[in-house]
């Protein structure tokens, strides 16, 4: 899918450009950045991730599967220690703690992957090496637009300060 | 099979037939001979025609007697299985009530010894090489006939005597018993006191005040199982009787560790005090008696000995008051322990305070039932060496006597036996006699012969094999017989194989006895059966004979005390005259008194070491006239500083490769002094010099520290206390005791034992026993001082600070089972669990050996498997197939001999009741000679156990922790006034 | 927001505004380290496997004789194993402490040390774990520790600290990996873009095709914070767990409440010592002097002070709790901890972990990394000697006098305790030229914030 690709070297440029291009009224933007920014999630207006349910689900699998464990274990083959109860809740109760932990970051890193639909073979083919580097990214799709929208967006991104804006098939 | 069949098919006459149809009658005998023992042990063949008497995997109990463990024959059941016999127990119709001594256990490692010889040897220049039966015969029985013929045996009764004095006079030669912890110097006196030359019965059990001049008579002398028992009956405070034992003497052994009281005399003054008490004993009792002695008695009073004695004058006073006032009072000779260059003398004072005492006919009686056998003094063997020297003795025939080990270098016995031309040994060890004689003809180990001992009180012990030979042997009297009919005198003893001249003695025996009408065959199977028979009518009644004139004016002989230390040598329980030495139970026994195990030591007070900058474990010199030996400084306040003491039994050049080179040997320091009148061997009063080498040694103690420190461990309580608390208590059969809950509410069981502080003597019988029943390796020295033995079960000797002195409580410490474990839930895998049963079960192949549980354990009672031990054949065959042989990386502790339990849980099964009380007697329970340990169903609220478990003395071992063990002791009783502290923890009641 | 993060990034790295690194520098400065080593590099890490095979031997021994070719016996049943086992576990908390706690609290110096910390923590608990199966008596049966359905029907007791430390010990490798992971999936993509061929189809395949994408970032920075938040109380239990170990036990000198934070204070107070010691030679290997600063050396010897504070409280309330307590066997147990047999490791322990630290009040101290490293090499040495204590002699001396014996380490103990090291230092000598010491992508973050900051005046 074609569309603009502009690069910028700092983070306010870009977010300034995202601004611009969303009142605009472009919305499909691909956001390319090196570092972990929120200015920028905010910016394009991204809503928290779900990926904290997936942890919340992971961590009531891992306490039930635990209690699970180790009471029905204890059931099947019922051996007396020292006079305590078959199910000995206080005891079991510290494996249940650390299996919910466990599940819980597990299915989170799941969801992550998930979400992110990682891990992926190919690249996108808007994705620049410097956007692992320096660089930050935004590609505008522009599919059946005409050439003077093409020139608009362009125009737009070299005054928000992109560095360097093509045209990606 | 070459070794079993050989040895039976041209056994002087034995065949193979015969034997079996004699051990048949003996009942399931066939067990014994027709499956012997697997040649290595790793092969197993089934039977093709299986014998109808065996049922695999059931254990056939033979009678029989050991008269080679310790100072007394020992009736015995052998549990025998396929073939081999694994376990011994005592045979409770003797004087020693089936109980049986360390020693007498470790006879099975003695049987199954690696090292014993399997086949005829001859020695030549470069040693011992092996030799065939018959040329051997030949050989060493052409020797005989050149005259100049001794025999040397060790001391004998029944059959054996006449047997051997037969022989001898078949052959014109000489026999002499040969005994290096002769009874001499006792015998001696009584002679001269009474005119009876018998060993007396000391009837502890029936006094009420126990006086002892230095026997050690729970450890080593005359009857330690039988006198242990006595002494312990006489102290049953729960039916009221509690005799005060003192003990007079510079060491406290293992008898002085359990006197209320101690009388640190000098040593070799014991006569000294011994005359005084009865001076004053003599001037307050008055009557015919005390006149007669008077006299005699009259220098000696307390005044006048106490210098000399290094004892108060009031002490002696006080002692004398306590004899005169005791209803029934007994004093103890010196016995070995003491034994000076004036024993006799010593002996004679004691016999005289027990004449005036009144003790004399009453609890000392000459009732004929301590027999044992005669032996030649020290002096008569002095004289044999001379003999030997002077080439008066052509031909040495040793038959179970190791004199080369047994008598001091001093005598010079090793040297003299070199000039003998031929030295004949007839014995089953390669000791340091058998490895100097030119020839060695191996006999059998008394548990594979016949034989018979007289057990006193007109009893006779009947000896049978319990299995088939394990090795190319014979027995002892059969060499003996073919060396005589070799010399063309066989005829002479009128048999051709020792069985029947046994059987036929037998036969002359029943004439005149009891049962003189019964049919030959069923009396001799009865005696088989059960172990003996009687042979003469039930003892006189006990007579008091009377005082000799020579007695009344005796002039005694007095050890002059130098300023100089005294040396004392004395035998100890576990390796006695040194037998025990080559048996790894016994050198992995700590002694009862030091806790030392696998080595020598000398005992010296700390005041002594002090100046010389000595702490336990430094090597010392120990210097006499007669020699030197370098051995490590034991710290022990049980000795008087001006002595030092060393133990007997080790440092042997030969005799296995456990004994060899380990220790010092004691008797290298005495300069073969001995005792005027009885010339027996002077083991004490010797002048010795200890210097301080400067370097450390490494010694083995078995217990980390002394004192309990008042955790609720070793209770001690005076004889008030426990006098008030038992009349106050009131036990109520209707309810059960707290531990009893700890079981699977639907089991009928809850195992528990009781274990009576107050009779145990600390001898450590049990310990061996358990190692036999359950298969416990001996780990050695080395693993010994790292502190990983394996013993299941340790006698825990605590001393308690009293008034002037102290106690000693020792602590049989094993498994508790607790209810209330906390070895069970630390443990990841369920090795460690509670049984249905209440016990603490540990699954051998379940456990992976993080060894949390021993670190939970507060009784540290679990041992954990550091390496794989080694059985080397034929040790092998002595293990108990009903219990596992654990290997590495596991951890391993005591059951309640759960495999006891078992079985006997399966024979109620059989006969559908539930287990009855006594019926399970744990190898522990079953050897104490003095019963401290009760074994039973604790839910019982009627069984021995449960009843003791609520007594007034009961009390659980660290209650605090709470965790109810089904093991309850009961708190050791003294008359020795208890320090404060003590004092508070002794009233408190637990039971 | 961004502000205050851009001053605080400009205070971390105290370099001139103008001279500020870019995002490039940044990324170049940060991963050259990852390069073809020199001689010396194969010099130390061939002692470290050379140190690993001897340990191996040994242990190989151990197995094929037995248990006792340690030292240990009855009653110390536990030595040397147990103690480096809870030595190492201690280790392990500084890393994830540095990257989730200090996370939430926002406190942004620790951006150049998380990395590195929480690689250290990987490592450390690698080499944790392997002392369970050396102490075990039948290490070949350590399955039957593991809860899966056998034919004997039989699982673990789950009553067991033993199984709780397998749990708790599992779980906390599991999640610090995922946690450190995480963090270098932008890092390995910008390795992947920095270099060519091999290198970069293996950087490619472990960063997962990431391409930083906003949308990518919203989710990884929710898990980021996530992992933060349940790491946090991982990290208390799990040496809680461990103090269990000992805590359950009914042994005077072990069983005691104040144990679970007791340890865990103890553990971070190794951990940070243990970070600092590895710190101050990467950084001069390195060349990372204008990332690892003075500042950052200064703030972790706070926190180690801190840390040693409690820890000599800790030490004092247990004497404390001990007269309180009024039993004569607790009392008998720790008088003989200070003056018996073990008073030597006993006061080295004190020495190291209480007085030496104290020197770090001054700011001196703090500024001097050799002086630093000094003091962190004390109280790791210290704290070996912290477990040693509390571990022997305990067991040395409990309720049954006639059971007390003192134990001494064997040859196969302490050559099984220096290949622990070397195995530890092996892991890290690898994991050093193959990923970025520090996190790029952070440090990235905040150098994007401070240019921003740069851009507003």
């Amino acid at each position: 899918m074609s569309g603009i690709l502009a690069q910028y070297d700092s983070l306010g440029a870009t977010r300034q450009a995202i601004e611009r291009l969303r009142s605009e009224g472009h919305e499909q933007l691909d956001v390319f950045t090196p570092v972990m920014s929120p200015e920028l999630e905010e910016a394009l207006g991204i809503e928290s991730s779900p990926v904290r349910r997936w942890a919340l689900i992971g961590g009531i699998t891992g306490f039930v599967t635990a209690l699970a464990l180790t009471s029905l274990t204890a059931l099947a083959y019922p051996i007396v220690t020292q006079g305590k109860p078959i199910v000995s809740l206080p005891a079991f109760f510290i494996i249940m703690f650390e299996m919910t932990i466990l599940f819980s970051g597990l299915f989170g890193f799941a969801g992550v992957l998930f979400h992110t639909r990682k891990p992926a073979r190919r690249l996108s083919p808007h994705y620049r090496p410097a956007f692992s580097n320096d660089r930050f990214g935004i590609f505008v799709p522009a599919v059946g637009a005409t050439e003077a929208d093409r020139v608009a967006i362009e125009r737009l991104l070299r005054e928000s300060g992109a560095v360097e804006v093509e045209v990606s098939e | 099979m070459n070794n079993g069949d050989g040895s039976i098919d041209n056994n002087g006459g034995t065949t193979r037939r015969e034997f079996l149809r004699v051990l048949g009658v003996a009942g399931a005998g066939a067990a014994a001979v027709s499956c012997g023992p697997p040649d290595t042990g790793d092969r197993l063949i089934p039977y093709l025609i299986p014998p109808d008497d065996i049922v695999p995997g059931t254990n056939v109990s033979y009678a029989t007697v050991l008269t080679g463990a310790g100072p007394e024959p020992l009736g015995l059941h052998a549990t025998v299985r396929d073939g081999r016999v694994m376990k011994l127990e005592g045979n409770p119709s003797f004087p020693h009530r089936g109980r049986l001594s360390a020693l007498a256990h470790s006879a099975l490692q003695d049987l199954y010894d690696p090292d014993r010889i399997r086949g005829p040897l001859r020695r030549d220049g470069s040693g011992p090489v092996q030799a065939a039966w018959d040329e051997a015969i030949a050989a060493a029985g052409s020797a005989l006939t050149g005259g100049g013929l001794v025999l040397l045996t060790g001391p004998a009764t029944g059959t054996a005597r006449r047997f051997y004095s037969e022989w001898v006079a078949a052959l014109g030669a000489e026999w002499m018993a040969y005994e290096p912890l002769g009874l001499e110097a006792h015998r001696t006196a009584q002679r001269i006191a009474f005119g009876r030359d018998e060993i007396p019965l000391y009837a502890l059990d029936e006094a009420d005040h126990v006086v002892c001049f230095g026997a050690d008579f729970i450890g080593t002398w005359l009857a330690p199982v039988e006198l242990a028992a006595r002494y312990s009956a006489s102290r049953f405070v729960d039916r009221g009787r509690h005799a005060k034992f003192t003990f007079v003497g510079p060491r406290l052994s293992i008898s002085g560790l359990n006197a209320d009281e101690w009388v640190p005399a000098r040593a070799g003054t014991e006569t000294l005090v011994a005359l005084a008490v009865a001076h004053e004993v003599a001037r307050r009792a008055g009557g015919g008696r005390a006149a007669r002695v008077r006299a005699v008695l009259a220098p000696y009073t307390p005044e006048a000995v106490a210098e000399t004695a290094d004892v108060p004058a009031q002490r002696i006073r006080a002692l004398a008051g306590e004899i005169a006032a005791a209803r029934a009072p007994v004093a103890l000779p010196p016995g070995t322990a003491a034994q000076g260059v004036t024993a006799t003398d010593a002996h004679l004072a004691v016999a005289l305070l027990n004449y005036v005492s009144g003790a004399s006919g009453r609890t000392v009686r000459f009732d004929g039932s301590m027999v044992r056998g005669r032996a030649a003094s020290y002096a008569e063997m002095a004289g044999l060496v001379r003999r030997m020297t002077g080439g008066e003795v052509t031909t040495l025939v040793i038959a179970g006597a190791n004199p080369a080990y047994g008598m001091p270098k001093a005598s010079g016995f090793a040297e003299a036996l070199e000039r003998v031309p031929n030295v004949i040994s007839i014995s089953p060890h390669l000791d340091e006699t058998a490895a100097a004689a030119g020839w060695i003809l191996p006999s059998h180990h008394e548990l594979e012969a016949w034989g018979d001992a007289e057990m006193g009180s007109g009893l006779r012990a009947l000896a049978q094999p319990v299995m088939r030979p394990l090795f190319d042997t014979r027995q002892r009297e059969d060499i003996l017989l073919q060396l005589a009919e070799e010399a063309g005198r066989g005829n002479a003893l009128g048999a051709s194989d020792y069985r029947s001249y046994l059987q036929a003695t037998w036969q002359e025996l029943q004439a005149t006895s009891p049962d003189a009408s019964r049919p030959f065959d069923e009396w001799w199977r009865e005696a088989l059966v059960s172990g003996g028979a009687r042979i003469t009518a039930a003892a006189p009644a006990a007579s008091s004979p009377p005082l000799t004139a020579a007695a009344a004016s005796h002039r005694f002989a007095l050890a002059e005390a130098g300023d100089e230390l005294a040396l004392v040598t004395y035998p100890t329980l576990q390796l006695y005259d040194g037998r025990g030495a080559n048996r790894s139970w016994m050198q992995e026994l700590p002694d009862a008194v030091t806790k030392v195990v696998w080595n020598s030591w000398v005992e010296i007070h700390p005041e002594t070491a002090e100046p010389l900058g000595l702490s336990t474990g430094d090597l010392v010199e120990v210097r006499t006239e007669g020699g030197s030996v370098t051995t490590h400084a034991y710290l022990y306040r049980g000795i008087r500083p001006d002595t030092v003491a060393v133990p007997l039994g080790q440092g042997h050049s030969e005799y296995g490769r456990t004994a060899r080179g380990r220790g010092v040997n004691a008797l290298d320091l005495l300069d073969g002094a001995s005792d005027g009148r009885s010339g027996a061997l002077a083991f004490t009063g010797t002048a010795v010099s200890i210097t301080a080498v400067g370097r450390r040694g490494r010694l083995a103690i078995m217990q980390g520290h002394d004192v309990d420190e008042d955790r609720e461990i070793a209770e001690l309580m005076t004889a008030e206390e426990a006098r008030t608390a038992i009349a106050g208590h009131h036990v109520d059969l209707s309810e059960l005791v707290e531990a009893a809950y700890d079981s699977d509410p639907n089991s009928p069981y809850r195992w528990g034992m009781s274990i009576d502080l107050n009779a145990c003597t600390g001898c450590g019988a049990c310990v061996t026993a358990c190692y036999a029943e359950n298969n416990l390796p001996s780990v050695g020295e080395d693993l010994c001082a790292q502190g990983r033995e394996m013993s299941w079960m340790q006698v825990m000797r605590y001393f308690e600070e009293v008034e002037d002195g102290f106690q000693t409580v020792n602590v049989p410490l094993l498994c508790q089972q607790c209810g209330d474990a906390p070895c069970e839930p630390v443990c990841p895998v369920y090795a460690a669990y509670h049984t249905a049963e209440g016990l603490n079960g540990q699954i051998y192949n379940r456990c992976v050996g993080t060894r949390y549980c021993a670190n939970n354990c507060p009784y540290k009672v679990r041992r954990f498997n550091w390496f794989t031990s080694e059985f080397p054949y034929p040790l092998n065959l002595q293990l108990n197939p009903d219990v596992t042989v654990r290997s590495k990386g596991v951890m391993e502790k005591c059951t309640f001999c759960i495999q006891r339990i078992n079985r006997a849980k399966l024979d109620a099964k059989a006969e559908s009741r539930l287990v009855a009380d006594g019926e399970i007697q744990t190898a522990c329970m079953q050897s104490c000679p003095t019963q401290a340990i009760t074994f039973g169903n604790l839910k019982d609220p009627t069984s021995r156990v449960s009843v003791l478990a609520r007594g007034a003395r009961a009390y659980n071992m660290l209650g605090e922790l709470n965790t109810r063990p089904a093991i309850s002791y009961l708190r050791s009783v003294t008359h020795a006034a208890l320090v404060e502290d003590d004092h508070g923890q002794g009233g408190d009641g637990h039971g | 927001m961004t502000t205050d993060r851009a001053a605080m990034a400009t205070a971390e790295i105290e370099v001139p505004r103008e001279s500020l690194p870019t995002l490039a520098d940044a990324n170049r400065d940060i991963s050259r380290p990852i390069s073809p080593p020199r001689w010396r590099y194969w010099l130390v890490l061939g002692i470290c496997a050379a140190l690993i095979l001897a340990a191996a031997v040994a242990w190989t021994i151990q197995i094929r004789r037995g248990m006792g070719m340690a030292g240990i016996n009855n009653p110390v049943n536990w030595g040397v194993y147990i103690v480096t086992f809870v030595f190492w576990v201690g280790i392990a908390h500084s890393g994830t402490l540095i990257s989730a706690v200090l996370y939430l609290f926002r406190s942004g110096w620790r951006t150049t040390i998380n990395r590195a910390a929480e690689a250290m923590t990987i490592f450390a608990v690698m080499t944790a774990g392997l002392f369970p199966l050396i102490h075990l008596g039948r290490v070949w049966y350590f399955y039957y520790l593991v809860p899966y359905p056998s034919t004997r029907l039989l699982w673990p007791n789950f009553r067991s600290p033993l199984v709780w430390d397998m749990f708790a010990i599992g779980t906390y490798f599991t999640i610090s990996l995922v946690f450190w992971y995480l963090g270098l999936i932008p890092d390995l993509a910008s390795l992947r873009d920095k270099f060519t061929g091999v290198k970069k189809k293996l950087y490619g395949a472990f960063s997962l095709g990431w391409q930083g994408t906003v949308r990518d970032w919203s989710h990884y920075r929710r898990l980021y914070l996530y992992l933060a938040g349940i790491a946090t109380p991982l990290v208390l239990s799990v040496h809680s767990v461990v103090s269990w170990d000992f805590a359950v036990g009914i042994v005077p000198g072990w069983h005691s409440t104040i144990f679970a934070p007791y340890f865990v204070a103890g553990a971070i107070f190794s951990g940070i010592a243990m970070v600092i010691t590895i710190m101050i030679p990467l950084r001069w290997a390195f060349g990372l002097e204008k990332y690892l600063t003075k500042y950052h050396f200064d703030n972790m010897a706070k926190l180690l002070l801190v840390t040693s504070l409690i820890v000599g409280y800790a030490y004092a309330m247990e004497y404390f709790l001990t007269w309180y307590s009024a039993d004569p066997i607790e009392q008998e147990s720790f008088r003989w901890r200070a003056t018996g047999y073990y008073a030597g490791p006993f006061w080295i322990m004190m020495f190291c972990n209480v007085v030496v630290p104290m020197s770090l009040w001054f700011k001196r101290t703090r500024n001097s990394l050799a002086a630093l490293f000094v003091v962190t090499i004390f109280v790791n040495v210290g704290m070996w000697y912290e477990r040693f204590v509390i571990v022997v002699t305990s067991i040395a001396h409990e309720f049954e006098p006639g059971g007390w014996h003192v134990y001494t380490p064997s040859l196969t103990e302490i050559t099984i305790l220096v290949g622990s090291f070397a195995w530890f230092f092996f892991w890290f000598l690898l994991f050093s030229k193959t990923l970025p010491v520090i996190s790029i992508a952070e440090v990235k973050e905040h150098l994007a914030h401070a240019h921003e900051h740069e851009h507003r005046e």
